[in-house]
């Protein structure tokens, strides 16, 4: 996928929230991959420290949770996983369901090391 | 150690734009559609029959995405369409600033159909809303029936499935009903149109979809 504008985009917010001057204090990036989200969690942490190579962010890691997709069915009332990203209630096969989670991707904290 | 708790979408920003996109073409009544397939499903070519079928009834514009070249855009501007094209020079999916800077051309330009080719990929663009009211996923025969089940973001995104290169069936391994039940296992509300650029089939069938969604606008 476009793992490499992906984490250019995540480096873009870290400095926006923690400011220049602490960006050498990060030592950890949090992120939470939904499975349907299309990204894989391999190649974005092999982009971040690609990119961060040089820079202020270079001692920091980026940690990722994983995000089964799921979704709520408004026939039978079921939060379920649905494993292959399929838009269909696993439980009573409804299709009258949304997505509850597991199609994005989020930048969830930012560890920093400032005692 | 301190923990900054964000919760921030990684494309929230691509979003933002999306939905600030989204109220300019509803102000203009402009219905949008992104076209999202692999390379070679034959967007271009459903394009072009598409703005033949419009010629002189519904003022439509296109927006191309390509990694290289603007050959798209020459086919296009043939059929006397305002078209604009983005090479994204490697990029492998559109990104809603690029719409938003298109549409810019379409300034003082009466337009109640813009279609956004997007770069052809069956994975990126799934991720990417462009602010369109409809992503339409073309997918052709010579791809395999199987593709839906392969690539689900596309299909569970989507609105419409055009299974395209119909007349090739005799020739190739691939069954449309199967394919058409493969797409609706990821996304049962998804419509199904089947054509032929070659023979004209089911393009009207297609055309009246988005006659619809027009006259809807008003």
């Amino acid at each position: 996928m476009h793992e490499l504008s992906l984490a250019q985009n995540i480096i873009d917010s870290v400095r926006e929230h923690v400011g220049d001057d602490r960006l050498p204090k990060v030592t950890e990036v949090v992120m939470e991959v939904g499975t349907a989200s299309g990204v894989v969690g391999e190649s974005l942490q092999f982009a971040y420290e690609a990119i961060v190579q040089g820079t202020p962010l270079a001692s920091s890691v980026m940690t990722m949770h994983s995000v089964p997709f799921t979704v709520t069915c408004h026939a039978c009332g079921t939060e379920s996983e649905s494993p292959a990203g399929y838009m269909v209630c696993p439980n009573c096969d409804s299709m009258d369901v949304s997505v509850v989670k597991g199609a994005e991707m989020i930048l969830k904290q930012i560890v920093l090391n400032d005692d | 150690m301190s923990v900054v708790t964000i919760e921030r979408k990684v494309l929230e920003k691509n979003d933002e734009i999306a939905m600030k996109n989204r109220a300019r073409f509803a102000e203009r009544k402009v219905f949008a559609v992104n076209i999202v397939s692999s390379p070679g499903s034959g967007k271009t070519s459903i394009l072009e029959r598409t703005l033949d079928h419009f010629q002189g009834k519904v003022p439509a514009a296109v927006i191309e995405g390509d990694v290289q070249t603007d050959l798209d855009a020459q086919r296009i501007a043939k059929h006397g369409v305002p078209v604009v094209q983005v090479v994204t020079n490697g990029m492998c999916h559109l990104e809603a600033k690029f719409v938003a800077d298109s549409f810019d051309a379409f300034d003082g330009t009466e337009v109640r159909l813009l279609i956004i080719e997007n770069v052809g990929n069956l994975v990126c663009p799934s991720g990417y809303d462009l602010g369109e009211a409809h992503k339409i996923v073309v997918l052709s025969t010579t791809e395999g029936d199987d593709k839906p089940l392969k690539y689900p973001a596309m299909f569970r995104n989507a609105s419409v499935l055009l299974i395209n290169k119909i007349d090739l069936v005799p020739y190739v391994n691939c069954d449309p009903d199967l394919m058409t039940r493969n797409a609706l296992t990821v996304n049962p509300k998804l419509t199904v149109f089947r054509l032929s650029c070659t023979t004209g089939e089911g393009i009207a069938e297609w055309c009246a979809w988005l006659q619809r969604h027009v006259d809807a606008l008003g």
